[in-house]
């Protein structure tokens, strides 16, 4: 019986029966379902299933493969996670709209068709927007608003994109959409909004605004939860529809590079972390580009362990945030007195993220490397060692070292609450087990995996490059070069609906207001002169009554009336 | 009962209805169950006895008299119409149970009027949605004007009577100065003005009259609210919620739209409009409306009026869906009057909720209100899922549909309209969700204590020496690392320039500086002031 629901409906179901319980067992419940979600995913053979009719559409709500249950179990445990770390949480909001918006995650992976995979498309965006606004500040509530505005746009993008591609092949399914060659242009219109629907909600660049805009305006819970599974889940439909898409090589390679620029002089903590998570999806859709099996193995992999340890440097900066009430570089600082264990977990999960060897992003991240130097893409190549300097520079070091270290900013904070040091705890071993262990994970990856990353060659050339980027961070920032952190916003392509577009519809509705004025008072006089020349000609006096004929005197008739109701409106 | 009967007796059963409420006007109780009974009666009637038969495939019909040759008062039903009716009878009995509340919990004045008055309007909503030709289609589209007229001035203040005259004049203005013109044609030129599948102008009129006549239809139907026709809609919003209600979902809308449909349907014709492209200018007339109307909710902080402006979008939808001239555009646009109606009647019964239950209409009041009544507003955001257009809601599935009907029409700049319309109808409704979530809190930052500093323990780091330690641990082990590219180790690397001494430690030291320096001068251009967006 279970075998058929759909995986991720017990979590949706169970987040809308959740606002029906109070206080802490809702909390409770929010732990429970993701396990019996992941009981469920261990009884699925693959296969699809579920093959419903909608109106004219066969639908198969369900397909399962090695692909989407990577994806499916990550979710699921990190949604166990974030529960376990949102345990002292008591907004039933957000307990249900985590477990809605996780529940649509995981449905979508499960999609086996377009249909379907919209249909949980826009649930997430409806089911995470609650998340943003639970912070219930003004701040908050517009970001929010900008977000589900683009969420829903992604979505809307991809109907149309579904509709087109429908329409042109008769194919629902929801496989490898992007041709053999690769290439987007010889690609369908259709393809290509499919194309951009998962762009936005990959961040592309310049598609990539809302997530720095938006995700660190949530809670300290609500912002763990937002960073696993939108983008994440973009880059399980990537690699499902357009695994080898030659593009997508150039684009990832900007997405790793251009945020860590924006990420050295970002005040606010949580909003490094949201460049840097734009970087790290740089990786896996240039894994995604390059398309071989070893790729796809390194994108699906580091997407694995990135939701581990991306999500557990979000929870340090979010028990941050609960102690100390701000997450800004410039107040923080000295923090590892009074949270140590906070510190260490969060130099875990910089260490990891930096890919130190030892720790999960070392043996995942470096299969996207090797994979992208032998396909023989030097540039490609050397834009990435370079965000993965510069990711180490933003997230491994600048983040413990604002927030723990620098100059002690004088907060005597409690240690972070039980529950939360628990989560963290939870992900830093998880971290240290993959590096440590990879065949774990290698065994759940969808192509075989052939590959060792722990060579000699391989760990000492990651320390070369790691230690001397510590290197330079440390030498700038005694000599005084290093920027200093400063109480600022930084410009991103959000200006554009931010500033400048509501200037030019300001603009737009103070001209169109006046003009419609205008054309009322013009219209009006216009009829009541048309009226007073009909009455002139065709009046009992006016010169065609002569030739009246019966005939006409009904449309006349019409007409006059009609005129009377206008002048009966307007003519007062 | 014969199904042809039960056609007629549809039509009638509302007015015999009115009997048992003017007959108990003095019992508020009786008459209003008496409202309920004639209401699911009805219902059952439509959904039991001509469902049924509709759905075998047959299409009852009754004709009532001939007042000239080819001009008959008659029934005939059809599956759109079927539909009409049901989603008309069928949100009667929900009105009706929210009216007995709502008139009630208001104090309003004159109830035994205003439930007559609603009955009648029900019996020209079934009149209309069975009427076999457009001359029927007329007479009854006239009696819903008529009947709800005292419904929309029902308080008969003088804001009601100026509403109500814009109302009566618009509506009046539009069917007998263009709708009727338009039907004296269609009979003139087709000597008939049945409905019949495939249209009964092809072969009668072509070119410019073709579009003229649709145009005579389009702008004839002011219920359906085509801009600039659309102005009685918000004006009418002075009446009492359930009229409202019944305004923008159960009959007077829909029954304009349903009027454009059919007559797209059955009298031009499908087949017709798309091998003539007549019907081109009316989807870039919708799709204005719908962007125009969206446009101007925003700038409603009334919620009565923002759901008003919000109506007039969406009815443009299914305009656009006849107007595209194709059976998926069809198809959506017929769903939609049904999605529509379900959805627009729940934003309206919470809009009267919160109207009744805590006094506010202007949004900008409601911040808090959705903590005070989670249920209305629970609702109210599934309303707005669905109007919006938002999976697995109704919406969803008819814009499906209208946007398959763009692509069947090759008109690929109506798709985008409907995209940005719902990205539009989203932001037209975020004051609502701001209601329902903000609460005025604030958040009490819990601020560490500061002055502790002087009687604590020293830190091994505090110390300025062992972070020099640390400094040059760090150069030292720096240099050991970088010096072990003297051994002959590295293999299996792809670049030439991999084996390079010290490339690794070089790059990562430069890569890094490089970034800083960078990022320093990024900060020229795109710092400001943390407030920049406040």
């Amino acid at each position: 019986m279970i075998d058929i629901l759909p995986p991720g409906l017990i979590l949706i179901v169970g987040g809308v029966l959740i606002s029906l319980l109070r206080g802490r067992a809702q909390a409770i419940a929010a732990v429970v379902l993701p396990v019996l979600g992941f009981a469920q995913l261990l009884m699925l053979e693959p296969g699809s299933y579920l093959h419903l009719q909608l109106f004219d559409y066969e639908l198969t709500v369900v397909r399962v493969d090695r692909l989407s249950l990577v994806f499916g179990y990550v979710f699921h445990i990190a949604a166990f996670l974030t529960a376990i770390y949102a345990l002292n949480v008591r907004d039933g909001v957000q307990h249900c709209s985590a477990m809605i918006y996780v529940g649509s995650a995981v449905g979508a992976v499960f999609a086996g068709d377009l249909i379907t995979l919209f249909v949980f498309w826009e649930l997430t965006a409806v089911g995470s927007v609650f998340l943003i606004w639970a912070s219930r500040t003004e701040r908050a509530y517009r970001a929010g608003m900008r977000y589900l505005i683009i969420q829903v746009g992604s979505g809307v993008v991809l109907l149309a994109g579904v509709i087109l591609h429908v329409s042109a092949t008769g194919s629902l399914d929801f496989g490898q959409l992007i041709g053999a060659d690769g290439l987007l242009r010889s690609a369908s219109v259709g393809v290509v909004l499919i194309f951009v629907a998962f762009g936005i909600k990959c961040a592309f660049p310049l598609l990539h605004p809302w997530l720095q805009d938006s995700y660190p305006e949530s809670t300290p819970t609500g912002t763990v939860f937002l960073s696993i599974f939108t983008t994440k889940l973009a880059v399980y439909a990537l690699a499902r529809g357009f695994a080898g898409t030659d593009c997508l090589i150039w684009i990832g390679a900007t997405m790793t590079a251009f945020p860590i620029f924006f990420a050295v002089i970002e005040n606010d903590l949580r909003r490094v972390l949201t460049y840097s998570l734009n970087n790290q999806l740089g990786f896996m859709v240039l894994g995604i580009g390059i398309g071989t099996k070893m790729a796809l193995n390194g994108a699906v992999s580091y997407a694995f362990a990135n939701i581990i340890f991306e999500g557990l440097l979000f929870m340090a900066m979010g028990a941050v945030l609960l102690r100390t009430g701000t997450c800004k570089g410039s107040e923080l600082g000295g923090l590892y007195k009074s949270m140590p264990l906070t510190m260490a977990f969060c130099c875990v999960g910089a260490a990891s993220i930096s890919a130190f060897p030892f720790l999960s992003g070392f043996v995942t991240k470096s299969m996207i490397l090797d994979e992208t130097a032998a396909g023989g893409h030097t540039i490609a190549w050397l834009v990435l060692l370079f965000a993965s300097a510069g990711v180490f520079h933003h997230s491994g070091i600048k983040i413990p070292f604002f927030a723990f270290f620098a100059h002690d900013a004088g907060f005597r904070v409690k240690e972070a609450p039980r529950p939360m040091l628990v989560a963290m705890a939870a992900m830093a071993v998880g971290c240290v087990v993959i590096g440590i262990f990879p065949g774990l994970l290698y065994s759940i990856l969808p192509y075989a995996v052939d590959y060792h990353p722990y060579t000699t060659t391989h760990v000492v050339t990651q320390y070369q490059l790691l230690l001397f980027s510590a290197l330079a961070f440390t030498v700038l920032k005694v000599t005084g070069i290093y920027p200093a952190e400063l109480r600022s916003v930084n410009l991103d392509v959000d200006w554009i609906y931010r500033k400048g577009l509501p200037n030019l519809f300001g603009w737009v509705a103070r001209i169109g207001g006046g003009v419609g004025e205008r054309l009322h008072a013009v219209v009006s006089a216009q009829l009541d002169r048309i009226y007073r020349g009909i009455y002139h000609l065709h009046g009992p006096t006016g010169v065609f009554a002569r030739t009246w004929t019966t005939g006409a005197i009904a449309f006349w008739a019409v007409v006059g009336l009609f005129g009377y109701l206008l002048l009966y409106l307007w003519g007062r | 009962m014969t199904v042809e009967t039960a056609v007629g007796l549809a039509v009638l059963w509302p007015l015999a209805g009115i009997g048992l409420i003017a007959l108990f006007r003095r019992w508020p109780n009786v008459r209003e169950t008496a409202t309920l009974l004639t209401a699911g009666s009805l219902f059952a009637i439509v959904a039991k006895v001509i469902l049924p038969a509709v759905m075998a495939g047959g299409r009852p019909r009754l004709d009532i008299i001939e007042v000239l040759p080819g001009l008959q008062l008659a029934f005939e039903v059809e599956p759109l119409g079927m539909l009409f009716a049901l989603v008309a009878s069928g949100l009667w009995i929900v009105t009706t149970l929210y009216s007995i509340g709502y008139m009630r919990g208001h104090h309003e004045e004159n109830q035994t009027r205003f439930y007559i008055c609603f009955a009648l309007a029900i019996s020209g909503a079934v009149g209309v949605a069975f009427a076999a030709n457009v001359f029927t289609l007329f007479v009854f589209y006239e009696a819903i004007t008529l009947s709800t007229y005292p419904l929309v001035t029902h308080h008969g203040t003088e804001a009601a009577k100026r509403a109500g005259r814009v109302y009566l004049g618009i509506l009046m203005g539009t069917s007998v100065g263009f709708l009727l013109f338009a039907l004296v044609w269609t009979y003139l030129a087709a000597g008939t003005t049945e409905f019949r599948p495939g249209g009964i102008l092809a072969g009668q009129i072509d070119g410019w009259q073709l579009i003229v006549l649709l145009g005579l239809y389009a702008f004839g139907t002011g219920k359906a609210a085509l801009m600039p026709f659309h102005r009685w809609l918000p004006a009418a919003m002075v009446a009492p919620t359930p009229v409202s209600a019944l305004l923008h979902a159960v009959a007077v809308v829909k029954a304009g739209v349903f009027t454009v449909l059919k007559v797209l349907v059955y009298v031009f014709g499908i087949d017709l409009l798309a091998s003539t492209d007549a019907s081109r200018w009316l989807t870039w007339v919708a799709a204005f409306t719908i962007i125009a109307a969206s446009i101007v909710a925003l700038t409603k902080d009334n919620l009565k009026a923002r759901l008003a402006y919000s109506t007039i979008s969406q009815l443009s939808y299914i305009v656009l869906g006849g107007a595209l001239a194709t059976s998926a555009g069809v198809l959506g646009g017929g769903m939609h009057i049904a999605m529509h109606a379900v959805g627009k009647i729940t934003l309206f019964f919470c809009a009267g909720a919160i109207l009744v239950g805590a006094h506010k209409t202007e949004i900008s009041e409601m911040d808090g209100l959705g903590r005070r009544m989670p249920f209305t507003f629970g609702a109210f955001l599934l309303g707005s899922l669905s109007v919006i257009g938002l999976p697995p809601m109704g919406g969803s599935w008819s814009k499906w549909y209208l946007m398959l009907g763009t692509v069947e029409a090759g008109q690929l700049t109506m798709m985008l309209v409907l995209m940005a319309s719902s990205l539009l109808s989203i932001a037209y409704r975020h004051r609502l969700c701001r209601a329902f979530l903000l609460r005025r809190r604030h958040l009490s930052a819990t601020d560490g204590d500061r002055d502790a500093m002087n009687e604590e323990k020293k830190y091994w780091l505090d110390e300025k020496k062992n972070v020099k330690k640390v400094i040059y641990g760090l150069y030292i082990v720096c240099a050991v690392v970088a010096l072990i590219d003297v051994f002959p180790y590295k293999h299996h690397l792809h670049f030439r320039f991999e084996y390079w001494f010290g490339f690794f430690s070089f790059y990562g030291f430069v890569a890094c500086v490089s970034l800083v320096l960078a990022a320093k001068q990024l900060r020229k251009v795109v710092m400001r002031d943390e407030d920049y967006y406040d």
